[in-house]
């Protein structure tokens, strides 16, 4: 969180989190180059290169967009969502060193542009085998250069999260064009199954974890809320929200989080400003609902960032009877101030 | 997320879950369509001591050795530095293309010397090779070799 742009907003996680993504990479390179070695010790300097960043883009890539869904199965993996991005931006850079240093091995050495030649030396677009599977590398590392150089929160502010989540979501269409590069490219000369083995289990895992949290998601969206009464609708038990916690309710379409804090509940829009995020799934620090994936931060009882930010979420109204919560789901203007509800301990 | 979004990420995923099994399945069976054979390192292979025949060109010589034991091997020299950073050798019966029923003989890349094992089936006469640039899809050399 940053009252001003910087390039990127350093603290002690992120150096932590980033030192351990280049540790990886950086092994990941060193084995991947050793074993070729051992098992192909004619592997020339350009294939080791051009290989072994394909290896770990394709990895990245992969380990990306699992994060999404394993954080929604378990918020254990929240940590690894921090700092996605940097995962993104480091992804498409080993992919561009990839793409660039394939162009100039397969295509810069005649006297055709090198783009050029990419696109006009194999036309078979009717042929599977002999598909231009560089065209589909080409188009996915344009796709992933626009997400990575849009990645910053600048781009998020001014293109606005709807714009910019949906740019974003353009990953999907990078990842089938990867798939397919892969699949109609190298497999078609290293056919050993394993290749195809490792392709197919990625795949499937990644599809396997959207489909069970997207249904997880679904189901939580579809639980009907009937008891209604002044406007207000029964959600729950007091007891069933746990202190300085929130939990969750869809109602009329919008998500709305219900927090447990200092003897109080309040109701805020579940939906963070910075990205999305479900706050939610957060927790109240330093007296503020934070949003588990970046941290943004809101009061809970009036739904704004504390000074000198500016960022504001619409908030509700809540009570209690007995010790069942209720909530209105008519929302109040972003940043409106709201009592919440006291709770009763000696009840 | 808002609603909208996760509805986005959904129909991706509907779609995703719809095309990319049959994309996969159909790179699978393509595969299938040439034959090979285990690439031998030049390093690993000793050169046969009888010279069947051979043929050349500017930039390559290309001679099938074989020795007593009815063992045959094609010896791929580079003349110059190929242009293509690699290129695939196949035996090819009547087809134009490698994928008109050709067997894979072996990888040519930018070394001096290639050795690779070569079977001939009883009654072959001419041996005719292809030499195929498989980024560009394009055919660099078509080879006749004539005992």
């Amino acid at each position: 969180m940053s009252v001003s742009y910087q390039a990127v907003g350093w603290n002690r996680q992120k150096r932590i989190y980033d030192f351990i993504l280049l540790g990886f990479c950086f092994i990941y390179l060193v084995l991947f180059i050793t074993f070729t070695l051992v098992f192909n010790p004619e592997a020339t300097f350009e294939t080791l290169l051009i290989r072994s960043t394909s290896t770990l883009a394709l990895l990245l890539l992969h380990l990306i967009l699992c994060i999404g869904p394993l954080c929604r199965i378990s918020p254990k993996f929240l940590p690894l969502l921090y700092n996605r991005r940097h995962v993104g931006v480091t992804m498409f850079c080993f992919a561009a060193v990839h793409g660039i240093f394939s162009i100039i091995q397969f295509h810069a050495l005649g006297d055709i542009n090198p783009i050029v030649s990419l696109f006009t030396s194999n036309t078979r677009f009717d042929a599977a085998a002999s598909f231009p599977f560089q065209a589909l590398g080409f188009v996915a590392l344009l796709i992933l250069f626009l997400m990575a150089i849009t990645s910053h929160d600048f781009w998020l502010h001014h293109l606005t999260p709807k714009v910019w989540k949906t740019l974003h979501i353009m990953v999907y269409l990078a990842y089938f064009l990867v798939i397919m590069h892969v699949m109609l490219g190298v497999i078609q000369y290293e056919t050993h199954p394993v290749y195809i083995v490792i392709i197919i289990a990625g795949t499937l895992t990644t599809g396997v974890l959207h489909v069970i949290t997207g249904i997880k998601e679904h189901i939580k969206d579809r639980k009907r809320f009937r008891l209604e009464q002044d406007g207000f609708v029964k959600v729950c038990g007091i007891d069933e929200i746990e202190e300085d916690r929130a939990k969750m309710f869809c109602i009329d379409n919008e998500r709305i989080a219900v927090y447990k804090t200092q003897q109080k509940l309040f109701a805020v829009n579940n939906v963070c400003k910075h990205q999305n995020g479900p706050l939610g799934e957060g927790k109240v620090i330093d007296g503020c609902i934070t949003c588990p994936w970046h941290g943004y931060q809101y009061l809970p009882q009036n739904g704004s960032s504390p000074p000198p930010f500016k960022e504001k979420v619409s908030t509700y109204d809540v009570k209690i009877e007995g010790s069942e919560v209720w909530l209105n789901p008519r929302a109040y203007p972003e940043g409106t101030e709201r009592p919440g509800a006291i709770i009763d301990i000696t009840k | 997320m808002t609603k909208a979004i996760r509805t986005k990420h959904i129909v991706a995923w509907i779609i995703l879950s719809l095309v990319l099994p049959p994309a996969i399945g159909k790179a699978i069976v393509v595969l299938k369509k040439i034959e090979r054979q285990k690439f031998v390192e030049a390093e690993s292979v000793k050169r046969l001591p009888i010279l069947v025949t051979s043929a050349s060109d500017s930039n390559y010589e290309v001679s099938l050795l074989a020795d007593t034991s009815n063992n045959y091997q094609i010896e791929w020299v580079n003349k110059e530095v190929p242009n293509q950073p690699s290129a695939i050798l196949y035996k090819t019966n009547s087809g134009e293309t490698p994928l008109d029923g050709a067997i894979e003989i072996g990888r040519v890349e930018t070394k001096p010397v290639y050795y690779f094992p070569y079977k001939i089936e009883t009654g072959e006469q001419e041996q005719r090779l292809l030499l195929y640039d498989i980024i560009h899809h394009t055919v660099l050399a078509k080879i006749n070799l004539k005992p």
